[in-house]
């Protein structure tokens, strides 16, 4: 008998390290919150290499779901040590039942990045460069901070752009850019209210026809990666001093349902009345920059108005949503001011309203978005855009898809990022067919043919005309940690003969810590006869244990006067994208250093240097310091 | 492995880079073998990080008069040898013109960084010896190389020659395919900017007692036809005839001991 109660009470004791309570299994699990969205933020966050996101799209193309680390770790092929810094980005916290805000917490992120001036190299002499046209000194800054307690984030930043004044004293005193938010999110997701924010913040709905605040990425051949998967809000602390909201908004969720609530107020630059005979407000008048006389004139003359009501309904395959917005827009200085103005000039008011879906049934993945702005004596389809894709799986290895859109000539909206970042949204049709196919397990194909045509004209720099582009990319993964992607562009227009453009690039992960890639690329202006060319080799040397990174970019190139464009998007190690348009015969070299220490300082400094032969030969220097610290 | 300790070469239109000039093309001199990958020879000469463990040392020397070129001889004196793991490069040559004399040194390092990575850093000296109403020339240059071996078949190498000028940069990439044993394939290029790169396909094999190589390229266009003896390992004779776009046919010949 007592053998019988002394196994039953080992037994009891030992039941509840047998029976894993459920909130243990979930930690367990290692759940994560990584979509396909995220992977370029994690690549800019240097937490994955290019070639771990090559793999994780690639993985995420063919219909893969990423549960937990165990399936990310044995994705990557990393140790968990190594694993560590990354899933504390993505990791999905599951908050304590008891002490979800019991816990203090408290994050200070400071930033300051400077762009010093540039050097030109005269006759072996530094010589420092100056635009005489520019009223602000030739250097460029943003500095920022950022506190995080417990749900509460608040940031402030400034920022200046090179030429720029730091203060301005007419037509407005104040800072050139300065941006603030406050911002709350909720501890978890069965709360009502998502978050709420105050200040500067992005908005992010449907596919970008009414309102995508942020830009976009460049138009991709591959309609899955074209289709828009909307962040909803975001706070904002970026240099773009046109692309953001500012003001109040806010997020609720219950079930399956998601209604948002927005509003932005904010100074944007615009044209004084008394130098423009328009007479609506136009959005294309300013670029942001404050640097010359001119440009400084219309900061902050206009003032914009956004109000919106954001719906939508949300399932794991499917969800659909719309967006009512008013947006207004009105010039600063009366008109009455001014003497020589004959008619009042009219502020831009519009009363917009979009639906949009997105989602997938068999082997079919559709999205869509309509959008219409109010107005009585224009036709509906004038005042409309439409952005529709079909992508049907033929075969687990062939996938076609169509695009559609159409916009109408007089629709307008402030914030629009249709496709692409080359369009407005308006004034434009066009159709894409894409074809993808899985020619072997390593090796994938794919093609797209576009026809877009501008049918009416609406302004001297946009004619009417009609334009085809046919593109093919071979995307071959050699190995694990191997790429090689070729890609063939084809861009001809009614009038002109075709322009061919040619692109390869060999990415290889030599060891744990050296990364190289080599691309090349070649432009064909069949009319002129006339080729550009580049030749580029990008080093990167980042050992997961060591403090100090190095990366190191060469290229030369050949553009002659008339042939086609060549431009390099360089992703500086950490600095940030670094686009040059290549002119003339020359080259140029990047170098980029980065120092951690274990306080959390990181450290980053980049050197820019460039030949260029064009008239006149140019040499150009210029540094970039990154400082950043987490407390 | 295979030692060799004494290598004595002769033939004509030896590899001297500053030759790519004159000739207006990115192509590096009259190169026998552009070959920028090292599987069985050391090429140290054309890529700093090109070294073999099949032939950790040895020495060579070069003369040089190409026949089509008048008053115009060269010579040429090189060693390559290991070093606590690095592969050392010396080399020292001269240029005889009629107007002046051409005096170059070259030094390169390499070094093993895994045993698919090599890396390897060169140093070049040049000055001429003229008469002092000409004026004094002295120029120092750098050049960086790698090569990388994907697997046992395949192997890219890629060098930075003298970057810092910007007349006479130069940056060249070459793969190289092991198709048999015997049969080398090699692709590659080599560009200075301001000329059109130049491309370049070689096949080499070794047929008995045979080596024979076929280079093809273009820009500028040009075709060279190698025969190599290897019957005898320490004495071997080499023929070469080779056809550029405005320069002509040359016809070159080698003597090799090691």
């Amino acid at each position: 008998m007592k053998a019988i109660v002394c196994i039953f009470f080992i037994s009891w004791m030992f039941v509840p390290l047998a029976q894993v309570p459920l909130a243990e299994i979930v930690t367990e699990n290692n759940p994560l919150a990584l979509t396909q969205a995220e992977i370029p933020n994690l690549v800019f966050l240097e937490l994955l290499s290019p070639a771990d996101a090559t793999v994780l799209n690639t993985y995420f193309n063919n219909g893969g779901q990423l549960l937990n680390s165990y399936q990310l770790q044995g994705i990557l092929d990393r140790e968990v040590n190594e694993m560590s810094l990354l899933l504390q980005h993505i990791k999905i916290q599951v908050p304590s039942l008891f002490t979800a805000h019991s816990k203090p917490s408290f994050h200070l992120h400071l930033a300051a990045q400077f762009q010093l001036p540039q050097l030109l190299i005269k006759e072996d002499q530094f010589v420092l460069w100056k635009d005489t046209n520019h009223v602000g000194n030739s250097f460029a800054s943003q500095v920022s901070v950022k506190l995080e307690w417990r749900n509460w984030r608040t940031g402030l930043q400034f920022a200046k752009d090179v030429g720029e004044p730091i203060w301005h004293q007419t037509p407005v005193k104040g800072f050139d850019f300065l941006t603030g938010f406050i911002a709350w999110g909720a501890p978890s997701k069965n709360t009502v209210l998502q978050k709420m924010f105050l200040g500067a913040y992005q908005m992010q709905w449907g596919q970008g026809l009414l309102l995508w605040s942020s830009r976009g990425m460049g138009k991709s051949i591959d309609l899955l990666q074209l289709a828009r998967n909307p962040m909803g809000l975001k706070p904002y602390q970026g240099r773009d001093e046109q692309r953001f909201l500012n003001g109040i908004a806010a997020q609720f969720n219950r079930d399956k349902h998601q209604l948002t609530l927005l509003s932005s107020f904010k100074f944007i630059d615009a044209k004084p009345p008394t130098d423009t005979l328009q007479q609506e407000f136009n959005l294309q008048y300013t670029n942001g920059l404050h640097r010359t006389p001119n440009e400084i004139s219309k900061r902050k003359q206009a003032f914009e108005q956004l109000a919106g009501v954001a719906y939508s309904y949300r399932t794991p395959l499917w969800q659909i949503g719309t967006l009512f917005l008013h947006q207004d827009v009105q010039i600063r200085k009366s008109l009455f001011d001014t003497s020589n103005a004959d008619k009042p000039l009219n502020p831009l008011s519009l009363w917009s309203g979009s639906v949009y879906t997105q989602g997938t049934w068999r082997q079919f993945y559709c999205y869509g978005e309509m959008a219409t702005i109010a107005h009585n004596e224009v036709p509906f389809l004038y005042r409309s855009a439409l952005n529709l894709a079909f992508v049907y799986y033929l075969d687990p290895r062939l996938e076609m898809g169509f695009h559609l859109r159409t916009y109408g000539p007089l629709y307008r909206t402030f914030y629009a990022n249709p496709i692409g970042n080359a369009t407005k949204g308006s004034n434009e049709r066009g159709f894409i067919l894409q074809l993808k196919w899985q020619v072997r397990p390593k090796v994938l194909l794919k093609l797209s043919s576009e026809r877009s045509l501008i049918p009416f004209l609406m302004s001297s720099h946009s004619l009417p005309n009609t334009q085809h582009e046919l593109r093919c990319q071979l995307h071959y993964q050699i190995s694990k940690k191997q790429l090689f992607e070729q890609q063939f562009t084809i861009h001809s227009t009614p009038f002109n003969k075709p322009m061919m453009r040619f692109r390869n690039e060999l990415q290889l992960q030599l060891n744990a810590n050296e990364l190289l890639q080599v691309s090349a690329q070649l432009g064909i202006a069949t009319a002129q006869a006339l080729t550009s060319k580049q030749l580029e080799l990008n080093w990167t040397h980042a050992p997961l244990v060591s403090n100090f990174h190095f990366e190191f970019v060469y290229g030369l190139y050949q553009v002659p006067k008339g042939a086609s464009a060549i431009y390099t998007n360089i992703h500086l190690l950490g600095i940030g994208a670094q686009s040059l348009q290549l002119n003339g015969i020359g080259s140029y070299t990047m170098m980029a250093m980065k120092y951690s220490s274990k306080q959390d300082w990181k450290a980053t400094i980049a050197l820019n240097f460039k030949h260029a032969f064009t008239v006149i030969s140019t040499q150009k220097l210029q540094c970039f310091i990154l400082l950043t610290k987490k407390i | 492995m295979i030692k060799r300790l004494h290598q004595l070469l002769y033939f004509l239109s030896i590899p001297f880079l500053f030759w790519a000039q004159y000739m207006g093309s990115s192509q590096g001199g009259l190169m026998i073998s552009p070959a920028l990958c090292a599987v069985a020879q050391n090429q140290q000469p054309n890529n700093a990080a090109a070294f073999s463990a099949f032939n950790p040392k040895g020495y060579q020397l070069i003369a040089t008069a190409p026949l089509r070129v008048a008053n115009l001889g060269a010579f040429g004196f090189s060693i390559h040898y290991l070093k606590h793991n690095a592969a050392l490069y010396h080399e020292v040559s001269v240029v005889f013109q009629a107007a002046l004399v051409q005096f170059r040194t070259s030094h390169a390092i390499g070094y093993s960084l895994s045993p698919q990575l090599k890396v390897g850093i060169g140093l070049n000296l040049e000055t001429y010896l003229q008469p002092s109403f000409y004026g004094h020339y002295l120029a120092a240059n750098a050049r960086l190389g790698c090569q990388y071996a994907f697997s046992k078949q395949h192997h890219l190498a890629f060098t930075l020659n003298n970057i810092g000028s910007a007349q006479t940069q130069q940056m060249s990439l070459e793969h190289l395919q092991l198709l048999q044993p015997t049969l080398l394939f090699a692709q590659g290029l080599s560009w200075t900017p301001h000329f059109d790169p130049s491309l370049y396909i070689s096949l080499t094999q070794t047929i008995a007692y045979v080596q024979l190589q076929l280079t093809c390229g273009l820009f500028p266009q040009h075709y060279i036809f190698s025969l190599r003896s290897t019957h005898d390992k320490r004495f071997q004779w080499l023929i070469t005839q080779r056809w550029q776009g405005g320069l002509g046919p040359s016809f070159q010949i080698g003597i090799v001991h090691q």
